[in-house]
This record gives C-alpha cells, structure tokens and sequence, in this order.
C-alpha cells in the first residue's frame, strides 16, 4: 500500500496533572477525510495541536511521508505541507482576503503582486469550490466565507494535509454542504484531510476513515462504512467511572428556578438558544451535559443577566427575572460559579477578603450608606477561610497567589453564602472542576450535594459525563442550542445519552 | 495687501509648518501601524532640532546636521522601542517620559546656545523653474527648500511601503494581530523595532526641519507642542498616510492663522478658536469613528498599545 | 527576549517586600548615575549639581517653596490615583489645572461685579464650583468611554490643549484687566478670593486644603463602598460587570473627583500664588502629577510626600540655574529618568532573569 501522508507514533503529551495525549496513534493516507472523534477533552485538539507545532510533545515520533520529522512551529509545518484551520480564525478584519491569503508566504516578493495573488485566489477558489471574492475586506465576510479565507490560505502554501477543527460549528447548512463539496474535491485532488469533530452525523456524511479518542489514547480507528453509530457512541463515551459519593434520596421541592421557551435570536458566530424550557427544583441537583459550545454559555448568561433574552422566560423563586440585572439575580438567591474562575470570578489583583465580599460589599454587615466596615469583613472573611478550607497566608495577600482550587474555593465561600439573609437558593455552576486537581474537584462534589441536601437546587454544566451521572439527580443533553435529550441519573443509558451529545436524534 | 498676495502668503506658511508637522505625522503613522504607541514624539522632536542646530553652528554642515539629528532622535525612540517591546510597560507613561526627557535634555545642553542667541543660516529655497510661477499657488508649493520636497514626496513613498510591499503588509499585519502574524513565522519584535525607529528617525527630521528650515536659533521649547500636534493628526488622518497630508496642511494652516490675521488687522478674537479647531475635531473624528462600530472599527491598529508576549 | 537564547524570563510567583523595594532603589540608583554621567559630559560637577539640585530640603526658605509647588501637583496627583485606580489612564490633570483656574477667575469677576456672594464664605463657595465645574469637564472623556468605547488616553489629551488655549483667550481677550497697561492679565484678585499664608511661613494654606485632600483620597479609596467599585473595575471589567457594578457609573464619579480635584490645583496656583490669571500659568505641573502619582504607587498619602520631592526638585533645578548656570530643564530630566528606570524595574519585579545551561 502507498505510504501514509502522515503518521504520528506513541505520542505523549502532559500538561501540570493533566495527560492529554497518552500513547497517541493516528495515520493520514492520501485521499482520505479522516474524522477524529472524540469528547472535549479526549486529546483531538491537542494532537492536531502537535501535529501544527503549536504545542511541542513529551515524547513520540511523528513521519510525513515515511521521513521523520520535527515540527516546532506552525510555520515547519506548513514548509511539510501541514495546514490547520482553527475553531477561532484567526483573520485580520480590516484587510482584505488576499492580503489574509499572502500574509507571510515565501510567495511574496518586496514588492507585492496583490493582482498575480488574486488571480492565484480566484483560480484556487474556483477550482476547490470556494466562492469567495478576493478584493473584500474580511469583516464584512461572513463566518463561512471567512473560513473560506482560512482555507485558502493553506491552499494557496500547497498544503497536502489539511487539519479543520469543528469547523461546521459556525456554518449555515448551506454553508455545510459547500464546504463538505470542497473537502471531497481535496481528496479527490490526492490530499488528505483530518476532520476533528463530536458530531456523529457529520462522521458518516463526510469521512471516509474515523479515529475515535478517549482519555488522551487511541481507542479505535476503522473504516467509516465498517461501523455504527452507537458503536462509535460507545467508543467515545465509554464506560464511565462513578465515584464514591454519598448522595441521599433527598425529596425534592417546589421548583427554585424555571426556565420557559427561551430564546435568542441570531447574532454573529454566536450559538443561539432555540426554545430551551426546563426547571430546577429544591433539593436537586439538574445537570446540562454537552460538548462545550452548544449554547451553554449563552444559556448561563440568560439565567444570570448577563445576557438579553428575546423570548421567553427565567423565573427564580416564583418571581419573572427574565432580562433584568446581574445585581438582581443574586439578591434573588441566585448564586453563579461561572467558567472563568480567574479574571470573572475572582479579581486576580484583590485580596482573598475583598473578593469574598465582591457581590455582598454593599448590604449590611458589611457597609453602610457610604462605608465598608472592615471589622465585619475581616471576620466574615476569616470564618468563610476556616468553613471552606482556603489554603491562603492570609486574608490579605492577592488571590492570584492562590492555587486553582483555592481560587474555586474562594469563588465558591463567596457565591454560596448568603446574600441579604437569602441564601443561595439557585446556584448555578459551569464547569466547577475544570482544571483542579483530584482533591479538589471532590471538595466541590461534596459540596453541591450539601448544598442540595439544604434544599438548594443546582444547575451544573459539565463536559465530564461521570461527574455528571454520580452528582445529578437528571441530566439533560444541549446540542445546537436546544435540549435534545433527558435523562434520570440512576437509569442513564450510556450509550443514548452519548448520542445525544453527539447530535444523534433518538427516541 | 492685494488678496492674491494674502492667500499665497498663507499657503505658503502653510506648507511650511504643515510639512513639519507631516514628517512626524508620517512616522508615527508607521509606528502606530504596527502596534507601538510612541508619545514621544515632542521629546524627539526637540531633540532632533537641537541636534541639528549645534552640528550646523560648529561644522556648517548642513547634511551632517540632518543625519545626526535622524540618529539622536531614533536613539531615544529606542530606548521607547526597548521598554514598550521588550519589557512590555505601560506605552503611555513611557513615551511620556521620552517626552519630558528630551525636553529637559534639550533645554539642558541647548542653553549655552540659547544664552548666546547663536543664529545660523537657514537653508535656501529652491525654486522651481515654470512651476513656481503657477498664479498663487505656485510660490506657495514650489519656492520652498529640499527638505519640503522631499515631504511631498515621502506621504507617498510611506503609503506605498505600508500598501503595497510585503514589509508593510507585515507591518500593518502586526499592528492588527500580533499572533496571527506570529504564527505566520514574521518576527513581530523586530518590525516593531524597525517601525518604532522609523519613528524616531521622520521625527528627527521634522525638528531638523523647523529650525534649519524657518527659526534658525535656538530658544528652549522651540517645538512649542508640535509633537503633540503629530499625535492628534495621526487619529486624525486615520492611520493613513495620504490622508495625513491633508491633515498635516489643515492643522498648519490653523498654526499660522492667528498670525497672519494679526499681522493684517485682523484681531485674535476668531483665531484662537481655529487654534482649538483641530483637538476638537480629532475627538469628535474619535468619538464618530469609535461610534460607527462596525466590526472593521475604522482604522485603528486593532493592538495598538498592547504589549505582545507569546503567552499572551 | 529576540537574539538572545541563553536568557529567559519566567514570571514570578511571589514578590517579597524586600525585593519590591529592593529594585524601586535601584531604580532610583540608576537615574542619579544616568544624570551624573550626563553632568561628566558637559563638564559639570555632578556633586556641586546635585547639593544644589537637593539644597531645597537643606534650607528652609527653599523648603517652603518647595511646599509651595507642591500643592497643585499634589492635588493632580491625587486626583490621577483615582482615575489610574479604575483602569482609565487620564493625562488629563495639565487641562483640568486650566478649567479649574477658568471657573475660579470667571467667579471673582462675576463677584467683582455684583457682589452677591458674601466675602467671608467666598473661598469655601469657590472651592465648591471649582471642584463640580472641573469635575463635570471630566466627566467628559469619561462618557465617551463608557458609552462608545473612546481611547481615553487621546481624549484626555486633546482637551488639554482646548483648555489651555481657551484660558489664554480668555486672558488675553475679553478678562484682560482694563487697567492693566495692555498686558495680558486679568484683574488682581481682591483679598478674600485669595489663599492667605499660613501665619509666620510663606507657604499658602492650600497645603492644608491639599493634605486634606490627601487624606479624603486615601479614605475614599481604601474605605468606602465606591472606592472598592473602583478597584473592582480597575481590576477586571468583566469581575465588575459579574459583580453587579456599573462601570459607567464608576468612571464618571471617579472622573468627577479627579478633574475636580486637579481643578483645585488651578485654583490654588491662581488664588495662592499668583493672584491672577495668567497666559500659561501651570509649567506643566500636570504632567509632573502622572509621574509623581506613579511613583508613588498610586497611594494618596504617599503622593503628598512624593509632591514635596518633586516640588524640591523644581525648586533645586531652579537653584541649579542661578548658581552653576544650568537650565531648569535638568530636573525633567531627571524625574524622566527616574521614571523610565522604575517603569523598567517594573519589568524585574514581574519577571525573573533564568540562565539557560543548555
């Protein structure tokens, strides 16, 4: 058989208590659309990521054309004929899609040719079946015309493997179907293609070849019309392993958070939200899985006022919120550990002190009309230390010092306690373990499920489906900004729910 | 004075203090393209011209005089270049500082010449033939000295480097996204360097101008805040080094209203408004540009004034 | 760092307080050894120069004018650790000095005039409209960031220049003292619209006004509920907007008191020293307070020290003119190369320097 394109041999790649990429395999031969399957954080990007020279691996051997090589930046791997397109592009608005295109070749000479490179672009765009207009300044293309733009300009450094990372996420179908026309036309044309994706749809629409990740290794690598779809479902998801935690039948409650046909209309490159109701009731602990990007930020947002809703409704505690201010929400009871712990969470230049008063500064205790009463903030920040465990010198020194949990830990003493008398009724947390090491991802667990047991309810948002199924009482599925699927947590079918996040319709 | 007389006249001041202000302009266009805020202009400037007036007072060289004052202005761009590029502070307070420190530096190692009303010759116009004799405009444009040509020349050459070289779409490329452009393979710290220098060099070269070329002694603070001037125009030109030229002349003719309507009776009261007119203008020019929001945002280096590491 | 493989820099995780202090010395160190080898070079005694350039806190006389130059500098200063604490980099304390003096001189006119306000509350009344007058003049950029987005650093800019042209028309036009021989200066100001001395000293009582100033900032800042906002905001715009805090709000009340606070500064130059209007009557005092409010780590009470020094150094260079015939200029240099030497220390007390063996 001719030689692979590419092969990429036992590669290892760690990052601080993380293995992304465990002993990876993956092979590329000509003419192959090759899909790379697997959940967020199964090590796809990454892999590409080496493969790009964007990240330098611990170990492993990498061949293009049979010749070992060592790529150690993007710009090596375009000399071997290794191109990338990124989920975010990365285009300069104001110039124009030649002046994207060329930006950087070895093509160009002192003085530019922009009328030879736009004829090149035209004659490239034709014959791949990319319509798209040389001369246009790139911020009044659209989200499929400027991937376009990102596509040429590998074609144009005569790529011969082109890596996309979900790149229909942003597409309109129409747009799908053209850029799914393209790719095939690549093949046809003797390059190899490399399709990183979570939709199994789109795995048996296009590849030709899929390689399923998990956990940072290879689990699979077959012929795309040798298997199923809930075959590969399984492969990705798993057996997953649940952890020991103590969860008691708690009786639920009247619902502390409801959300009615929620939607949002269409903006630029954003995920909309079409149609989402559910409720969270009192001791309970109701769980959105998904692959990150499928309207869960946005969803987030909406139940926390810091994002406009056109239609529909958010009701918390009986009362109608929908639209109406952060500083609302949380005086509602509304508590909300959102995804960027440093930098929204936690002002990384203030101290453990003030930031555990940073939504509750302005009530009594701890101020009045004009002044904040340190005294009370002093205390009030020393029990919540001792209460929640916060690993810190002092209630003084910056938060920045702190280590990733601890920073949770502050974001979490603060959100979760009480606010004007109310406590945090609805707390709702995305992506709460993300990056803490094992310690401290079960402190948060088991502090949810306290939470719950006092009669709270949660909303957790988590790529990690055995977080999912060992803490929640139900979990719902988000694919496209819609609620695809629900499912209670004892009788949770695996393999359906797998599915579900994978775009897959079932029953 | 007959009417023609007055118009060529103001033209002509015009193009004298407009050209001053545009080699600055014109480099600190270049400068901001690739990201790089330099507020030194003033400080550089000063520099530049003092560099000049001492080289042509002790030697008579007059070309000697330009070149050191291009060199002494692009050494303190530098040490802006190297705090901003490469340690990466605050590029407001540094160019501040460049500033105030030119302007004590000048005003130090200038003042034996000050004290001593040292004067030297300015350099000649050179007229051009035929041209020069283009009814009102033509003694305006074409009576004026080589450095001024050259500006008429340099807008251009400035455009075309930015538009239509591969070191300018580099340039510009860097000035936008410093990443991407990384990613590409360019070299972002060294075309900032060259570019932030670049800078410092026209605005040697604008000082050389002002004093060799119209007030040839020395006196402390001789820019009077044409740096600053510099500054507004390159907003106010939106980064664009064509447009400049229109900008530089708008804002010189300003500059010289006042005193030309004085010196024909015609009291200070409105002038000192057209003083005003190009500052308020370039807000308004801002505050417009940053309004219509559109996703391209109208001409600002979109990472003008961010310090670029590769962690970042 | 480009071209040189050997060396990196890797960001520290914690600063000692030591060391902090440790690399703002050796900032300072290296500005004074900068400027001497700048005196070597023209043949000046660099020790002579810097006795007389230091001789203001040697004598009293001195001293107290150096008190003196210090308080509109303070009160800039000041009103830059507010608007710096939010994030909103004003250079615009130089113009608000000239609003400040506009809206004084435009009162004592008025009163001249009609004599409606009582004279004995005249200056407490004065300080009020300057204080709100000048305040508003902030607000300005302050809007047009909050609400589109402007770059406040060209607005606060462009102001300046507005101002102080508008102050020298005004001086030069239409509030030129009528009896005052063509000169471009307003009428004197009469007596109870000036600062008086502090008795015994010839140092205006704006520098009680300006210490309590100081010690309202620092209250402001650091105990009640809008200072947090402010650091809230200068810390993360996003923190801020998660934590239920207006930005809009907090940056047109912080503007608000900075430009009134730089307001008082023109108006302590003008009713404590010179006693009039005058074309271009702040030597740039307003830049000076971006330096000094810098060094000064952005700390209100260490800026009415920081004031002092600055204000000695004016003096001192002054000195240094009369005696050695050297121009004032040297104290700029100096104070830019203190704060290109600390910007750069800066640098170290993020980073560290690490050798690389291999």
């Amino acid at each position: 058989m001719e030689e692979p394109l590419i092969e990429m041999v036992n590669i290892v790649k760690t990052f601080p208590g993380i293995v992304a990429n465990d002993h990876t395999n993956f092979t590329l031969h000509r003419g192959e659309i090759h899909a790379l399957l697997g959940e967020n954080g199964a090590g796809k990007t990454t892999l590409m990521n080496i493969l790009y020279g964007i990240y330098k691996m611990d170990s492993g051997v990498i061949k293009v054309k049979g010749k070992i090589v060592n790529i150690n930046s993007p710009k090596d791997a375009i000399r071997f004929g290794i191109g990338m397109v990124h989920q975010n592009f990365k285009l300069i608005p104001a110039h124009t899609v030649v002046e994207n295109v060329i930006l950087g070749s070895e093509k160009n000479r002192v003085i530019l040719d922009l009328k030879k490179a736009a004829r090149e672009v035209q004659a490239l765009s034709v014959s791949y079946g990319l319509p798209i207009n040389p001369k246009t300044e790139v911020w009044k293309l659209s989200m499929g015309e400027r991937q376009r733009v990102e596509i040429l300009k590998l074609l144009y450094r005569r790529v011969e493997v082109m890596i996309l990372d979900e790149p229909t996420s942003v597409l309109t179908p129409q747009e799908k179907k053209e850029l799914f026309s393209s790719l095939k036309e690549m093949a046809e044309a003797g390059n190899g293609i490399i399709f990183i994706t979570h939709k199994l749809d789109e795995v048996f629409e296009i590849s030709n070849k899929v390689t399923v990740l998990r956990k940072g290794k290879t689990v699979a690598s077959k012929l795309t019309k040798e298997t199923s779809k809930s075959e590969l479902a399984n492969l990705m998801i798993g057996r997953p392993v649940l952890f020991e935690l103590e969860k008691k039948d708690v009786s639920k409650g009247r619902a502390v958070l409801e959300v009615v046909e929620l939607s949002t209309a269409e903006g630029s490159g954003e995920m909309t939200l079409k149609n989402i109701s559910f409720e969270v009731r009192e001791g309970e602990i109701v769980g959105v899985a998904g692959i990150a990007g499928n309207g869960q930020k946005e969803l987030v947002e909406a139940l926390t006022g810091l994002r406009h809703v056109d239609y529909g409704k958010v009701i918390v505690l009986g009362k109608d919120l929908t639209n109406h201010s952060p500083k609302t929400f949380f005086e509602h009871g509304v508590a909300y550990i959102p995804e960027e712990r440093f930098g929204v969470g936690a002002v990384p230049g203030l101290s453990v002190a003030e930031n555990l008063i940073l939504k509750a500064y302005r009530y009594s205790p701890f101020s009045n009309k004009v002044f904040i009463k340190h005294k009370e903030v002093e205390a009030f920040s020393k029990s919540l230390v001792e209460q929640f465990e916060i690993a810190t010198t002092s209630i003084n020194s910056p938060v920045k010092f702190l280590s990733g949990g601890n920073i949770q830990k502050v974001v979490l003493a603060r959100e979760l306690s009480s606010i004007k008398g109310k406590g945090a009724k609805v707390i709702i947390a995305m992506y709460p373990t993300r990056g803490l090491d094992v310690g401290a991802t079960e402190y948060v667990r088991r502090l949810f499920l306290k939470m719950r047991e006092a009669g709270s309810g949660v909303l957790l948002i988590s790529e990690e489906l055995d977080e999912l199924l060992s803490v929640c009482d139900r979990i719902f599925v988000m694919h496209e900004g819609r609620i695809v699927g629900e499912a209670e947590a004892g009788k949770a079918d695996v393999e359906r729910i797998g599915l579900m996040m994978a775009g897959i319709k079932v029953s | 004075m007959e009417f023609g007389t007055i118009i060529t006249t103001i033209l002509m001041l015009t193009v004298q203090e407009g050209s001053i202000l545009l080699f600055a302009t014109l480099g600190e266009i270049f400068t901001e393209r690739s990201g790089i805020l330099n507020l030194g202009l003033e400080g550089m400037m000063i520099i530049g011209a003092l560099t000049s007036f001492t080289i042509v007072y002790t030697t008579g060289n007059y070309l000697l005089a330009v070149l050191l004052a291009i060199t002494a202005s692009l050494m303190l761009s530098l040490v802006h270049a190297f705090a901003s590029i490469s340690l990466r502070v605050n590029q407001t307070v540094s160019g501040l500082a460049i500033t105030i420190l030119g302007l004590g530096l000048s005003s130090f190692l200038g003042r034996p010449l000050a004290l001593s009303r040292a004067r030297v010759e300015p350099i000649p116009a050179i007229p051009i033939p035929i041209l020069k004799d283009i009814p009102i405009v033509g003694s305006a444009f074409f009576n004026q000295n080589i450095i001024v040509y050259l500006s008429y020349i340099l807008a251009f050459l400035v455009w075309f480097i930015l538009f239509k070289t591969n070191f300018g779409l580099n340039v510009r490329s860097v000035g936008e996204n410093p990443s991407m452009a990384d990613s590409l393979g360019i070299n972002v710290f060294a075309i900032r360097y060259i570019s932030t220098a670049v800078g410092g060099a026209l605005c040697g070269l604008s000082g050389a101008l002002l004093i060799l070329g119209y007030y040839p002694s020395w006196y402390d603070g001789i820019t009077l805040g044409r740096g600053w001037i510099a500054v507004a125009l390159v907003i106010f030109s939106s980064w664009n080094p064509l447009y400049a030229i229109a900008g530089a002349y708008f804002f010189g003719m300003m500059g010289t209203l006042n005193s030309t309507f004085q010196s024909i009776g015609f009291y200070a009261i409105p002038a000192d408004f057209f003083r005003m007119l190009p500052y308020t203008l370039t807000i308004l020019v801002l505050t417009i540009f940053s309004y219509t929001k559109s996703k391209k945002k109208f001409g600002v280096p979109a990472a003008l004034g961010q310090p670029y590491s590769r962690e970042s | 760092m480009f071209g040189l493989n050997r060396v990196r820099f890797i960001a520290r995780d914690k600063l000692s307080k030591k060391r902090s202090v440790g690399i703002s010395l050796l900032s300072l160190l290296l500005a004074f050894l900068t400027s001497g080898v700048m005196f070597l070079f023209t043949n000046v005694d660099p020790v002579q120069a810097y006795v007389n350039l230091f001789g203001a806190f040697s004598n009293y006389a001195l001293l107290s004018e150096a008190i003196v130059r210090a308080i509109p500098i303070m009160f800039v200063a000041l009103g830059l650790t507010i608007a710096y604490k939010a994030n909103f980099i004003s250079i615009g304390g130089e113009g608000q000095i000239y609003v400040g003096g506009i809206i004084m001189t435009g009162l004592v006119i008025w009163q001249l005039d009609s004599n409606l306000i009582p004279q004995a509350v005249f200056i407490p009344i004065a300080i009020i409209m300057v204080f709100f007058g000048t305040g508003l003049w902030g607000v300005i950029p302050a809007i047009l960031k909050a609400k589109v987005g402007v770059n406040e650093v060209l607005t606060t800019l462009m102001m300046n220049y507005v101002a102080q042209i508008f102050s020298n028309f005004l001086v030069i036009g239409p509030w030129k003292d009528p009896e005052g021989h063509g000169f471009p200066l307003s009428k004197e100001f009469p007596a109870y619209a000036r600062l008086g001395l502090i008795p015994g000293t010839t140092i205006n009582v704006g520098i009680l006004l300006g210490v309590f100033a100081a010690l309202l900032c620092y209250v402001i800042l650091s105990k009640t509920k809008f200072g947090f906002e402010v650091k809230v905001v200068g810390g993360s715009y996003q923190a801020a907007r998660y934590a239920g805090i207006s930005y809009t709000k907090v940056v047109c009340l912080g503007m608000l008191m900075s430009a009134g606070f730089a307001g008082l500064a023109g108006m302590n130059i003008l009713s404590g020293v010179t006693g009039k209007l005058r074309p271009d009557f702040s030597p740039g005092y307003g830049y000076t307070a971006i330096i000094v409010a810098w060094l000064c780590n952005l700390n209100p009470i260490i800026s009415i020290f920081g004031s002092i020094f600055f204000g000695g150094l004016l003096v001192g260079g002054e000195v240094l003119q009369a005696s050695m015939n050297i121009s004032v200029g040297v104290t700029n240099v100096f104070q830019a190369l203190m704060l290109i030497f600390t910007l750069s220390g800066e640098f170290f007390k993020r980073y560290k320097i690490v050798w690389r063996s291999d």
